[in-house]
């Protein structure tokens, strides 16, 4: 039998002409996004480039001339990391009461993740800003309940940062968690039960091995744009959680000094790829967005 | 290991649907049941009713004697083959069929020496390393089977086992299925809509209906003996004919019919218009011949406007029999004619 069918397999093989008209007919589709690319993405990041080389790439080496430039590479970096953590730990758990609530509370913990990614950042920020004042709105709370007699030291600290980019970044590590969990077959969560184990063996066998992929997947993304937060560490975190972003803001506007602001730019931006580039071999994080 | 199966007037509502209305049954130690249903007859609930994934209103399910109506799917020791397989896709085919023994805590080397002989059970020797996505519908039905069996379960429980095969492959299952099952020698219920299936696999056929069971009998007895026209229509082709005190009425619509003659369409034969006949027999007007490769099947269209079917061997001479002419039609054996209690319905006027 496969002696007598696999020629025929091959033949068909060879014989398959690409899908729809010729290629060179619909090519000129990939112009549209190309050229906004070019204009939006290409034509800033040469401007950058350009401006890094002026002085022949010394600005390069005076990048990290700038006390600031290296201390805050690596808060920006240990800042991505705990970020990431915690979007990922908790982001999987949100993910998981979303699949396992009745349907109303599904609905209100979606329309919790989607409201939260369609308001702007600075909003949320400012939010989190107004709750974490010394008199704001978690010490009112708090004094309503008699505990808080002093002003509470959150404002402009590392620990009052992380809860706002936390929440900031959830939504990234949700959506392919819960993508995830919706895709398996219901009936094997049954078949595992039938078959002797219990919620923590079926979870830990079961579900998490299908879904570890895309929690990674949802992490390296948080962990990569995690890199470029500006806005939310400089309100809630004050002048001590400078991030490479604000020390880039610094170099062009107040140390006029726009040369070494864009090699900065140019080593943030090829460190983020190059992490994207080395997590997407890895765990192939584009084909949990995709 | 194997056990016997009671359950007793079991009722299953799910929101506002009374899903099962007091449901009993008794399957034997090593007995194959199929429940064969039309979706929505509630068939699937009784099966998750036994294996525990179904909780009940009321009633009581005895694995050979002890209640085990409070008893967690868990604890059950039952085997599941789900419709969809349900294979964990993440592990490869020996770690799916020793998954029972996992959750048992079984030491590593017990695992995969069950799994080994599990895959020699279903024919798929050495194929404990290929994951289940590399693996033909009908192997990965026999990896189900093989996990299903891994833990030497009681009883085995089928859902629709044979739903995502094709034709050719289904009926190579079926036997395959069988052999397994009768060497194992485990009680075994099956849920399917195909009546073929049933009748091929089973010791017993209950037809289920409307959430209740309405025959419990051997494959032959529910095609002979059906106790009603829901039956008989429903397993195989059936004529359904009113009858007065155990006559068929032959052209009357059936105003005075105490009963229901079935009659099975390759029991009538052709008979010449001129040939006496003391047996039971009917003429009509020829609607349609077709032939279906071993039998031709025959449409009459009876005076009283009732559609009588006929399953003839293509041994006749076809020739003669051109739609819109006359033929008769004879049941020769009274023993092949079943009577149910109930009159049939009134037949739909047909426009000629």
């Amino acid at each position: 039998m496969p002696s007598l069918t696999m020629p025929r397999a091959r033949a068909d093989a060879r014989g398959r002409k690409p899908l729809g008209v010729s290629r060179a007919e619909h090519r000129w589709l990939l112009w549209p996004p190309l050229i906004f690319f070019a204009v939006a993405l290409g034509f800033p990041l040469l401007t950058l480039v350009r401006r890094s080389l002026e002085g022949g790439g010394a600005a390069y080496a005076d990048a990290f001339e700038v006390p600031a430039f290296t201390g805050s590479l690596v808060r920006t970096v240990v800042m991505a990391a705990v970020v990431m953590a915690l979007t990922m730990v908790l982001g999987s758990l949100y993910a998981l009461a979303v699949v396992a609530s009745p349907t109303w509370l599904r609905f209100g913990l979606l329309a919790a993740l989607v409201l939260s990614l369609w308001t702007s950042i600075m909003v949320r920020s400012f939010g989190w800003m107004l709750l974490e004042l010394p008199r704001g709105a978690l010490h009112w709370f708090l004094d309503l309940l008699g505990l808080a007699d002093e002003p509470i030291e959150l404002y402009q600290t590392t620990a009052g940062m992380y809860p706002a980019m936390v929440a900031v970044m959830l939504p990234f590590a949700v959506l392919p968690v819960m993508t995830a969990l919706q895709s398996i077959d219901r009936q094997q969560l049954s078949a595992a039960t039938i078959f002797g184990a219990g919620p923590w063996l079926t979870f830990r066998a079961v579900t998490w091995p299908q879904i570890m992929p895309s929690v990674l997947s949802g992490g390296v993304l948080v962990f990569v744009m995690s890199l470029g937060f500006y806005v939310t560490p400089l309100l809630l975190g004050g002048p001590g959680n400078m991030t490479v972003s604000g020390v880039i803001n610094a170099q062009m506007n107040q140390a006029n000094r726009p040369d070494i602001g864009a090699a900065m730019s140019i080593l943030l931006v090829g460190g983020t790829m190059v992490v994207y580039l080395l997590a997407d071999r890895l765990f192939r994080v584009s084909e949990k967005w995709g | 290991m194997t056990i016997a199966l009671s359950i007793s007037d079991v009722h299953v509502t799910l929101g506002h649907n009374h899903v099962l209305k007091g449901v009993s049954l008794d399957v034997r130690p090593g007995e194959f049941v199929t429940l064969l249903g039309a979706s929505g007859s509630g068939k699937s609930t009784l099966l998750n009713v036994v294996a525990g994934l179904q909780a009940v209103d009321s009633g009581q399910l005895t694995f050979d004697g002890v209640d085990v109506g409070g008893r967690p799917p868990q604890k059950r020791n039952v085997g599941v083959v789900f419709q969809s397989y349900a294979l964990f896709p993440h592990m490869t085919v020996g770690e799916n069929v020793a998954f029972p023994l996992l959750a048992a805590r079984r030491p590593a080397k017990e695992r995969r020496a069950v799994a080994a002989e599990m895959l020699a059970l279903v024919r798929l020797p050495g194929m404990a390393d290929r994951v289940p996505a590399t693996l033909s519908g009908g192997q990965r039905q026999r990896v189900a089977l093989a996990r299903a069996l891994a833990a030497h379960p009681g009883i085995l429980l089928l859902d629709e086992p044979m739903a995502a095969l094709d034709k050719q492959l289904r009926e190579q299952m079926q036997v395959e299925l069988t052999r397994i099952q009768r060497k194992v020698g485990i009680t075994t219920v099956s849920v399917t809509h195909d009546q073929t299936e049933a009748l091929t696999m089973s010791d017993r056929v209950a037809i289920m209906r409307d959430g209740a069971l309405v025959q419990v009998d051997s494959p032959e007895d529910l095609y002979r003996h059906p106790v009603d026209a829901y039956v008989a229509g429903f397993l195989g082709e059936a004529n359904l004919l009113p009858t007065s005190g155990g006559r068929i009425l032959d052209d009357p619509l059936g105003e005075d019919a105490d009963g229901t003659a079935v009659l099975r369409p390759e029991d009538l034969e052709l008979v010449p218009a001129d040939e006496a006949c003391p047996a039971w027999h009917v003429e009509g007007t020829i609607q349609l011949l077709s032939f279906q490769g071993t039998r031709f099947r025959l449409e009459l269209l009876t005076d009283a406007g009732r559609k009588v079917v006929c399953s003839l061997p293509t041994s006749v001479d076809a020739s003669s029999l051109v739609v819109g002419t006359r033929a008769r039609v004879v049941c020769r054996d009274p023993e092949r004619v079943h009577v149910i209690a109930a009159p049939p319905a009134r037949p739909v006027p047909v426009a000629v």
